[in-house]
């Protein structure tokens, strides 16, 4: 069965360094001194997003499977609707956050967002704390 | 409803069990969460629309339902979401890991400790970090403890809705006792933030085991007591017998799960049958019903609450036993030095500043995690670049999948008849929307 769609957007993804504390996998201690500053960068990825298709397979062991779909800004995805009615408020969630076009979803519309909303928000371009406030009828 | 039982098709095999209330599928053929008005009568002046919500008691928060009626049959229904939504997962992108975790409690807020546990869980799992025993036999005690509250808040309302007023005092009486427990460990009585990366945020406090041991003692009447006020109450049988039917394929095709998939004769727990916590060394059945309708996932839900009970119970075995033990992994880099060592160790100082100004970094990587929540599977998929801060955190939400099946469950029913469907479907809306 279909579970979930999720789409992320990789823009600026690996583009600078990740600054921070280094935590660490099972409690080492990688802040040796000589590897200090110089922090990996994350492998870099082939488009700007990834849409994620999670499926559950009803059977002993719950064995999962994760489908990566790459794709451009603008690019088309072929909608799974026909497939798993389940996709259908789950595209449509992606479409409105997201901006992913599903192709050939039978009501591709904003689920979560204003019908009129502009731009997508989850994308990583999309500006935070930009919405005017209006605090007095003159302004 | 046996008169379909030639029409099975092909075998019915596991988790599946029982037979289809209908044959085929009743899923809307043109969209599948919208029913639309059939060609015959559409646009005729008997069918009136009406719209339920977003503000109306009976929808459990701000959920829209745009309705067909032709007199009191609902002949077309379209579900509207998005009035609670406030951006939790772009939020989170901008908080460190460790101040992320206030957030998902707060997304399914009858839910919280399960939704706390399964962001933490995924955080976990990036950082490859093992849990003392002890705090993983605490989480799972909370989280039952967790169940039975959100079973109760359902119980209570949908009862409320169906005329049944003393149901919700005497739910909310047992409910009061479980949210003091919480107030007890954690200091709140809901949204905790008790789960911490790695264990827990604080060991866990003396005199709550005699407190949970009578709660524990006491639920067995209390859920008797619910049962001798409706399991026998013509009026709540009637109402929610053979309603809001839904077969298994079509649960299984609008990616139900939780109660909602066990009302429809699916065998399916992802306690049992994925495992997470300690859920394989204690001793539960998972109820499964195969009347798929309202009435069954009441029944379900009755059944869960008095296994969450016995889970509690075995909880409480164990802990009773690890005094003294540790509840968080000695993990510096993640976990917060006790607070003690800030006067003695400069080094504890240092990691503490730098855990909370800068927060930890977790592992490149992506992972999903799912759990069972009172109301299905609750997942959480996340991305992180190697930073203090996650890349993308998404939620897969029961509740948003529950509610894709109205359209689908109102097949042929009666305007009141809606409100017992939607209160069966126990959407939370803030899971929904997000």
């Amino acid at each position: 069965m279909l579970i979930d769609v999720v789409a992320t957007d990789y823009l600026n993804w690996s583009a600078k360094g990740v600054s921070g504390y280094i935590g660490t996998a099972g409690g080492r201690d990688l802040n040796f001194p000589m590897t200090q500053g110089l922090q990996a960068l994350p492998e870099a990825k082939p488009y700007r997003f990834a849409v994620n298709y999670h499926l559950l397979a009803l059977r002993q062991g719950a064995p999962r499977l994760r489908l990566q779909c790459w794709l451009e800004d603008g690019d088309p995805v072929d909608s799974v609707v026909p497939v798993w009615p389940a996709a259908d408020w789950l595209e449509r969630e992606q479409y409105d956050l997201m901006g992913i076009r599903f192709e050939g979803h039978p009501n591709l519309a904003r689920l979560l967002m204003e019908d009129d909303w502009e731009g997508h928000p989850l994308r990583k371009d999309y500006p935070i704390g930009g919405e005017p406030v209006r605090f007095s009828p003159e302004e | 409803m046996s008169a379909t039982l030639q029409n099975t098709g092909r075998a019915r095999r596991w988790p599946i069990v029982g037979d289809p209330p209908y044959e085929g599928s009743r899923i809307p053929v043109r969209i599948p969460t919208i029913l639309d008005v059939p060609a015959e009568i559409s646009g005729a002046d008997d069918v009136l629309q009406v719209n339920f919500g977003p503000n109306h008691p009976s929808t459990h928060g701000v959920l829209r339902l745009i309705v067909d009626l032709d007199g009191e049959r609902v002949v077309g229904l379209s579900a509207v979401i998005g009035y609670l939504h406030t951006g939790f997962e772009k939020n989170m992108e901008q908080k460190t890991w460790w101040k992320a975790i206030t957030y998902p409690a707060r997304i399914d807020y009858v839910g919280y400790q399960n939704n706390e546990l399964v962001f933490v869980l995924a955080i976990e799992k990036l950082l490859e970090l093992e849990v003392p025993e002890k705090a993983t036999w605490m989480r799972m005690l909370l989280c039952e403890l967790n169940r039975i509250h959100s079973h109760l808040v359902y119980l209570g309302t949908s009862a409320l809705e169906l005329g049944a007023i003393s149901m919700f005092w005497y739910c909310f009486r047992e409910r009061e006792t479980i949210l003091d427990l919480f107030e007890l460990v954690a200091g709140q009585r809901m949204h905790t933030r008790y789960f911490q990366a790695g264990g827990l945020a604080e060991d866990i406090p003396a005199g709550f085991f005699p407190e949970a041991r009578k709660f524990v003692e006491w639920m067995p009447h209390a859920l008797d007591d619910y049962l001798a006020l409706l399991d026998r109450n013509q009026i709540w049988l009637e109402r929610t017998k053979g309603i809001g039917l839904l077969s298994a394929e079509d649960a299984i095709a609008l990616g139900q799960s939780g109660p909602v998939l066990r009302a429809s004769g699916v065998d399916w727990d992802l306690r049992r049958d994925q495992g997470y916590l300690a859920y394989d060394q204690v001793d539960f059945r998972v109820p499964v019903y195969t009347g798929c309708d309202v009435y069954d996932r009441y029944r379900v839900r009755m059944d869960e609450m008095a296994e969450s009970t016995k889970i509690v119970r075995q909880c409480l075995d164990r802990l009773e036993r690890m005094e003294g033990e540790p509840w968080i992994a000695d993990d510096r880099k993640v976990v917060l030095p006790p607070r003690e060592e800030l006067h003695t160790s400069m080094e504890s100082l240092i990691h503490h500043f730098k855990i909370v100004t800068e927060g930890y970094r977790v592992p490149a990587g992506e992972v999903y995690v799912a759990i069972e929540s009172p109301r299905g599977e609750s997942g959480c998929y996340v991305v992180s670049d190697g930073g203090p801060k996650p890349w993308r955190v998404h939620f897969r939400a029961p509740s948003f999948a529950a509610l894709q099946a109205t359209a689908t469950c109102v097949h042929d029913t009666m305007v009141a008849d809606l409100i017992a469907i939607v209160g069966s479907l126990d959407a939370v809306m803030g899971d929904t929307d997000r």
